[in-house]
């Protein structure tokens, strides 16, 4: 297929067409939809997307720049999957729109070099760690807080406040081999605590490692590959789905637990899928799947930890990740461990489960709708009058540290695990 | 399409609020009804004042172009579909409630506010907005108004014409006039609010209402029952009916919906349920306890089962039986033809007996939910769009419903509308002198034809 030429088979969006024609355009979803509540306008909405997705399927939509950015403008939050009284599987239908436009026209430039270096460990570890020295001739600190603006604005980048990049990536050495130990836990980090929060690394280290499992991180922290396959990059990302069972080949663990839900649903359901058609990988795929959990799933369910050791005196109201609470069914466990650390009040926030509109790299491509999305949460957060935000991802973390900041409020967001190690810690001293 | 329209509306609106690309105009080529071949529109504006929507329409105006007005796009009866290309022109982002008048009971709100957050800001203050259209948490006021949409709580409450009282109207000739106003009296001239309501979009585009609220109920009861026959529940219907007791719902769900309902959602609904009564009775707490035992006994001696919901939980329970029709029809089905053809209550058995012959004639799947208590019924016609003979089977079948609902001295539709759906039908209900004053009044507001064109009053 040639860029903006006719159809022709256009095979990955084919593979979704029976998922295309359930949809009978009732237009529920605008109820729920994040974008569209912004844009008011119905390419924003799933009905519409997956109406442009019937279009490109009947040649009457060709597979061009604007059909490009009309399945890029999603968050893929699935609150619509939700609310669709049809069940139309509306992610993997963009998603698959997003393949089939990189199928016809190719990556970027820019994206074919960044996800170049993204699927090879070495170079992402070797590029990170060059950043976060040089951040400094590029950020500037943002008033109080600990985030950073942009030293020469470029565009709408200007607006944001990022956290910068940890000058030590989360490491971890490796379990302390202890006789009679209970589970082994293989604790995926993931890019963004790796390189951003590595905190949450230490502490989800802590909380796993206090409830008496043994803690192992994989060879090489690599990406889980879905910001490829948001982008479309179908290939890098089924690659990064091979590396990655590729260097757990031979590890041994009960469990592997990840603090970011978008990784631990690549473990859970994407692999899975992606690697069905390979012999080599599939068996494995849907073994590892098995035992893959979100970490406050894992605490909980499986290990049934109690209540931490000390108090923490706070209110604390918790935003629901959209990879935990719709992908991976996950929103009762991390209330429960917050409510049981001693001196924590719990105090919901109105929709809990609404998406913060950070997305991944959809913060950056599309900022202006991001923030402003990133608006409604701030006010729905600031009006619960909690002291500290909760949530489980690390990207939305960032997201609502931004947005907050953005508003004027500097209320601390943290990942439910770092209240937990708090907790610990205040204990201990 | 023309440079010229594009570059003359780009000058009125802002750059973003004309949508000119493929991949936008492709999302404004449909609504929400089945098996309507929609047009891609040449161009969608989404104005964001009265005084942005009257710059649109003396444009198309001069031009002579067509203008559809869209809210949300869920009609099911083609309302909003631009049947002949022009200018799409959506009031979906004039979203503010801009009064809410506790003390007279009304709010004023513009044409994109979402019935569902209307109803919820009135219930802050003790109030509700009735109609409640099975949309209502994506449908907006101005789309809602322009349908007359009904609702659940029909036969208690009313439709959206009971409730508007107020308007401000575009007209075609790009005139804006304000009728009517808060009262709930009015008799100033002609009732030219009335005259707009269920309009839809062919005489001129709303901008802006006044619409009635009413006390919310300070209690309720709700109750299912289940029959082994559909002519006890029917009966059981004329019964409740007959005690003078007004339920807020009064609701039928057939045997064939019983069945989709149980392989979808396996809710333990008994397996030889011929009928299903959904219902709640509301108002004060002495009589909805009076009411609710009456309707309970008149289920029972109509030997129906009878389960009435003790608390929230149990009513949340009862109703997704109900809620769960129309998510069944969509997975047993690719295309669902949701028909709401209404006959006095009375007839109602007779009606339900009309169409399980016409489906039966047809070899055609045909469930219906409906409000049994004013006579609107669903007749839902489960197809696949793209098996061409089961199609024209499926529209032969409405058309003998349209027929036997005339017939039994009903109508062809309760709250969709007419559209470009049922425009071929308008003349079995209206008659040859009902189509020529509609035609003589469409002519006199909008003589060009550049509102909604490709609908019922051409």
């Amino acid at each position: 297929v040639s860029a903006d030429g006719p159809p022709g088979d256009l095979p990955t969006i084919r593979a979704v067409a029976d998922a295309v024609a359930i949809c009978n355009r009732c237009g529920s979803c605008q109820a729920v939809c994040p974008v569209y509540a912004e844009t008011h306008a119905e390419p924003g909405v799933a009905r519409g997307k997956v109406q442009l997705a019937a279009a490109v399927l009947s040649g009457d939509l060709l597979v061009d720049r604007d059909t490009a950015a009309a399945f890029a403008t999603c968050t893929t939050c699935m609150a619509c999957e939700e609310a669709c009284p049809s069940g139309v599987p509306v992610v993997d239908i963009v998603n698959a729109a997003r393949a089939q436009v990189v199928e016809a026209r190719g990556l970027p430039w820019v994206k074919r070099v960044v996800f170049g270096g993204v699927k090879r460990p070495g170079m992402l570890r070797a590029a990170a760690e060059a950043a976060a020295r040089l951040q400094g001739a590029a950020f500037k600190p943002a008033p109080d807080r600990e985030l950073r603006r942009l030293r020469f604005p470029y565009g709408l980048a200007a607006r944001r406040a990022y956290p910068p990049l940890a000058a030590r990536p989360f490491t971890h050495p490796g379990a302390q081999k202890k006789a009679g130990a209970g589970s082994r836990v293989l604790l995926f980090p993931g890019c963004m605590v790796t390189y951003v929060y590595p905190g949450i690394g230490d502490a989800s280290v802590e909380v796993l490692e206090r409830a008496g499992v043994e803690v192992v991180t994989p060879p090489e922290a690599a990406c889980c590959g879905v910001p490829l396959e948001a982008h479309g990059d179908l290939a890098g990302a089924t690659e990064l789905a091979r590396l990655q069972l590729d260097q757990l080949e031979g590890m041994e663990f009960d469990a592997l637990v990840a603090a970011c839900p978008t990784c631990t649903s690549s473990f859970v359901h994407r692999y899975p899928r992606l690697l069905a058609g390979e012999p080599r990988y599939a068996a494995r795929a849907q073994a590892l799947a098995a035992r893959s959990y979100d970490i406050t799933s894992y605490l909980v369910d499986v290990l049934h930890v109690g209540p931490p050791a000390g108090p923490l005196e706070a209110t604390v109201t918790y935003h629901d990740p959209c990879h935990l609470a719709r992908g991976l069914g996950v929103t009762r466990q991390p209330r429960e461990l917050l409510a049981s650390i001693p001196g924590v009040t719990l105090s919901e926030m109105r929709e809990p489960s609404r998406c913060c509109g950070g997305a991944g790299s959809f913060s950056l491509t599309h900022q202006e709708l991001s923030l402003a999305i990133g608006a409604r949460k701030a006010a729905d957060i600031v009006a619960t009058g909690a002291e500290v935000v909760a949530t489980s991802c690390p990207g939305c973390r960032m997201q609502l540290a931004d947005v907050l900041a953005q508003a004027g409020d500097s209320r601390p967001v943290v990942h439910t695990v770092e209240l937990l190690a708090a907790a610990n810690k205040g204990a201990a001293r | 399409v023309s440079n010229d329209l594009i570059r003359a509306l780009q000058g009125a609106l802002r750059k973003k609020q004309v949508l000119t690309r493929a991949s936008d105009l492709l999302c404004y080529a449909y609504d929400a009804t089945a098996g309507e071949a929609g047009r891609v529109p040449d161009v969608v504006v989404l104005p964001a004042s009265t005084d942005e929507v009257e710059r649109v329409v003396c444009i198309a105006r001069d031009r002579g172009v067509p203008v559809y007005p869209r809210g949300a796009g869920t009609s099911l009866s083609g309302g909003a579909i631009p049947a002949r290309g022009g200018i799409v022109l959506s009031t979906a982002g004039m979203d503010a409630v801009l009064e809410l008048d506790v003390e007279n009971q009304c709010a004023i709100v513009q044409p994109g506010v979402i019935i569902q957050r209307l109803d919820d800001m009135a219930a802050e203050h003790g109030l509700m907005y009735p109609p409640d259209p099975g949309s209502v948490a994506v449908a907006t006021m101005g789309g809602s108004i322009a349908e007359c949409a009904g609702g659940l709580r029909g036969l208690k409450y009313g439709v959206t014409k009971h409730y508007v009282t107020g308007l401000e109207v575009v007209l075609a000739d790009g005139q804006v006039v304000r009728l009517g106003g808060k009262t709930t009296k009015n008799v100033t001239g002609y009732d030219l609010v009335g005259l707009f309501v269920g309009s839809e979009g062919t005489l001129g585009v709303i901008t802006e209402a006044t619409v009635r609220l009413v006390p919310a109920p300070e209690a309720r009861a709700t109750m299912t029952a289940v029959f082994a026959t559909t002519g006890e529940a029917t009966r059981a219907v004329a019964a409740i009916v007959a005690g003078k007791v007004v339920p807020a719902t009064l609701e039928f769900i057939d045997a064939t919906t019983l069945r989709l309902i149980e392989e979808y959602s396996h809710a333990g609904l008994p397996a030889d349920a011929a009928a299903l009564l959904l219902i709640e009775v509301d108002g004060s707490p002495e009589a909805v306890a009076r009411e609710a035992d009456f309707v309970e006994r008149v289920c029972r001696e109509h030997h129906g089962r009878v389960e009435r919901a003790a608390d929230d939980e149990a009513r949340e329970r009862l109703w997704a039986a109900r809620r769960a029709a129309y998510p069944a029809y969509a997975r047993h089905s690719r295309g669902t033809i949701v028909e709401d053809a209404t006959v006095p209550r009375s007839r109602v058995p007779e009606m339900l007996a009309a169409i399980e012959d016409i489906a039966r004639s047809h070899g055609l799947t045909i469930a219906t939910v409906g409000h049994a208590g004013d006579g609107n019924l669903h007749p839902t016609v489960l197809v696949d769009p793209d098996d061409a003979a089961l199609m024209e089977h499926a529209h032969t079948a409405i058309a003998e419903i349209f027929r036997a609902a005339l017939d039994l001295g009903g109508t062809l539709s309760g709250e969709h509308g007419i559209g470009s759906a049922k425009a071929p039908y308008l003349g079995w209900a209206l008659g040859e002198g009902g189509l020529d004053l509609t035609r003589r009044i469409k002519a006199a507001l909008d003589p060009q034809g550049i509102l909604n064109p490709g609908k019922f009053t051409e």
